[in-house]
């Protein structure tokens, strides 16, 4: 199996010919497909917790048990996680030649 | 004799024999050779019976060169997935010195885990670093020369743990089986941490994220698999139980994942990730019970696949497009569809999306530390679980394939490498779908059902409002911009602290070496000026003394002798 060119890798030889402005529009450039999209989640984030209400949780924890739980305990990991490291990153951040 | 050679010897030997032959061959029929080899490995392990032993005497040693039990058989049949994977990924590429290095390692790291004594496993355990390091070198750049040097220094290191422990408890005990170990004895620990520094435990761990992005497109895919389940089997072997592992592990997967937020270069983030999971094999290792053991060994088959899918996503991304930083990437997608689609199986597969390998997995060790009541351990299986989904689920996809157009436009990745993707995709979302086949070769019977209401949506909610924290996040403008920088690790002290305190250590020996001879040199000429000036034979002391004087004195000396001796 080899590929279509050989190539070593270097950028140029993998360029496609296409030029830029002769692209057509799309869908994922539009905002609007982005609202779309973040709608959609929205959605899907309302079912995953209105879930909750239909059925008996089984947990090893009884506080896992409290109804959306894991989306509470998600998104403040989540927000958590990034807020932390972008505080961390004041102090291990350094230019890329560093070690050069 | 041949009939005994061919059936005794480990899997994984023949990947070694014939990796130099098969490279040598032409190209076309060399890559047919080295796809067949892993083939050709799997069906001689699949036909071999599921409890078999092999033994050779060496001296007065017993070596139990092939040991296939359960254990042992499931990580021989996902290492030769990913070594088939591997070669079919790399099989545009015209390097023979890569391509040979790559079989042997795989070879290598198959027959490790078939080595039923400790003398055997020190053998391909150090094969396995000294053929890995060429994938690092392979790409023949300054920073993967050094990258390489530190990488193969600590890799046989740690095989040089795991000989000297060997030794010690071969004092103790007489045996070199390996089989349940521990951490009663020295050589335990020893053996212990050799393990551990190939698992990457915490501050352990320095070597993978400086290697693993330093090699090439292809050695990376190879390296991602191999080495560091390798290590997990062998815990898993001889530390299954082990209270010290849970936190070890919990640790693991907490503390990489705030630098993988951070780090910019896309296949060093994927090393973090990598680290990351690791801790999850860990805490079920630790735990040892059936289930957390079965949800360990699970974990590794489908992490193996889902993990080599995102490298080689990544690698086909390198390789078109010259670069893996995020700061330079955006709207590949155009370009690459395809990766783009098979990389996104692979993020959904890592954060265990339901449907898809990760959730069959991970779901089985969360399940049996919960069982185990470990509350603040779960809490930060949990944390982690959210934190899986910024660095592989969001990050990796997002900022190549998505986030703002950087305006490269390049050819998709060649077709071995969608195909080796595709493959390995199709494995993820399978082995979500159907996990029996997955379960049926677990080491411990299975009784465990993933897809529980309770499991799906629980694991939903975690997942969707983690990525809704992202979208809140980023329309905010919070979330930390991908900058080219490098993010300091723990490989900083071998990289910078040692270098300055060594030297520092020379600069304060250098001086303090002047001032002694200084100081040394100076006393010597007072010496010298003192004798001149009051032993010459023109002072008070060194003048000639008259006979008579000398007599009288000699005479005070010998009366002074006659009275004492009284």
């Amino acid at each position: 199996m080899v590929d279509e060119t050989p190539t070593d890798g270097s950028p140029d030889s993998n360029q496609a010919n296409i030029p830029l402005e002769n692209e057509s529009e799309w869908w994922l450039d539009r905002p609007a497909s982005i609202s779309l999209i973040i709608r959609v989640l929205m959605a899907a984030c309302a079912i995953v917790v209105f879930a909750d209400f239909f059925y008996h949780k089984h947990a090893d924890y009884s506080f896992q048990e409290w109804i959306a739980f894991d989306a509470v305990f998600g998104f403040v990991a989540y927000v958590g996680l990034v807020t932390t490291a972008k505080g961390i990153r004041r102090f291990l951040m350094r230019d890329e030649d560093y070690y050069d | 004799m041949i009939d005994v050679l061919l059936t005794g010897l480990p899997p994984g030997v023949l990947l070694i024999v014939a990796a130099i032959p098969a490279v040598l061959l032409p190209h076309r029929l060399s890559q047919a050779v080295m796809m067949a080899l892993p083939v050709l490995g799997l069906a001689h392990l699949l036909s071999m019976p599921s409890d078999f032993g092999y033994s050779i005497q060496l001296f007065e040693y017993t070596l139990q060169v092939t040991r296939i039990d359960a254990l042992s058989r499931v990580f021989g049949i996902v290492f030769h997935i990913a070594a088939f994977l591997g070669v079919l990924y790399a099989s545009h590429q015209r390097d023979r010195l890569q391509a040979a290095a790559a079989l042997i390692y795989a070879g290598s790291a198959i027959a490790a885990v078939f080595a039923g004594d400790l003398m055997t496993l020190f053998v391909w355990w150090e094969l396995t670093a000294v053929s890995s390091v060429f994938l690092v070198w392979a790409s023949r750049t300054e920073a993967a020369l050094k990258a390489g040097q530190r990488y193969l220094i600590i890799q046989v290191t740690s095989g040089l743990l795991l000989l000297a422990g060997s030794i010690l408890l071969y004092r103790d005990s007489g045996t070199l089986a390996f089989e349940h170990i521990g951490i009663e004895s020295a050589g335990g620990w020893l053996i212990f941490i050799s393990f551990g520094i190939k698992a990457a435990f915490p501050l352990l761990h320095g070597w993978m994220k400086d290697a693993y992005p330093e090699a090439t497109v292809t050695g990376t895919v190879f390296l991602s698999a191999f080495t560091t389940k390798l290590a997990i089997y062998a815990l898993a072997r001889g530390f299954a139980g082990t209270d010290i592992l849970i936190p070890i592990g919990v640790t693991m997967t907490a503390f990489p994942i705030f630098f993988a937020v951070l780090e910019n270069d896309l296949r060093r983030v994927l090393s973090y990730s990598l680290n990351n999971q690791l801790g999850f094999m860990v805490v079920g290792i630790g735990v040892g019970t059936e289930l957390a053991l079965n949800g360990t060994v699970a974990h590794v088959f489908a992490h193996v696949i889902y993990k080599a899918l995102l490298f080689m996503a990544m690698g086909a991304v390198l390789f078109r497009a010259g670069t893996i930083k995020a700061s330079e990437l955006g709207g590949l997608y155009k370009s690459m569809p395809w990766t783009a689609f098979f990389c996104i199986i692979g993020s959904l597969s890592i954060c265990g999306f339901p449907l898809t390998s990760g959730f069959v997995s991970k779901s089985m060790v969360l399940s049996a530390v919960g069982h185990e009541h470990l509350v603040i351990i779960s809490m930060v299986l949990l944390f982690a679980s959210a934190g899986v989904l910024d660095h592989s689920g969001i990050k990796i996809p997002f900022f190549s394939f998505f986030a703002h157009d950087s305006g490269i436009r390049v050819k998709e990745a060649p077709i071995n490498m969608r195909l080796a993707m595709g493959i390995a995709a199709a494995l993820c979302i399978g082995i979500g779908v159907f996990p029996e086949p997955l379960y049926a070769i677990l080491p411990y019977p299975v009784d465990y059902s993933p897809y529980s209401t309770s499991h799906v949506v629980t694991m939903l909610q975690l997942l969707l409002f983690a990525a809704l924290a992202f979208v809140f996040l980023w329309k905010t403008g919070l979330y930390p911009p991908e900058l080219r920088s490098i993010i300091l690790d723990i490989d900083w002290t071998w990289r910078r602290l040692l270098p300055l305190a060594w030297s520092g250590v020379s600069e304060v020996w250098l001086v303090g070496q002047r001032w002694f001879l200084g100081t040394a040199d100076r006393a010597r000429l007072e010496l010298v000026e003192f004798t001149r000036a009051h032993l010459s034979p023109w002072t008070r002391l060194g003048e000639p003394w008259p006979t008579g004087s000398t007599a009288m004195w000699a005479a005070a000396l010998l009366f002074a002798y006659l009275l004492l001796s009284f």
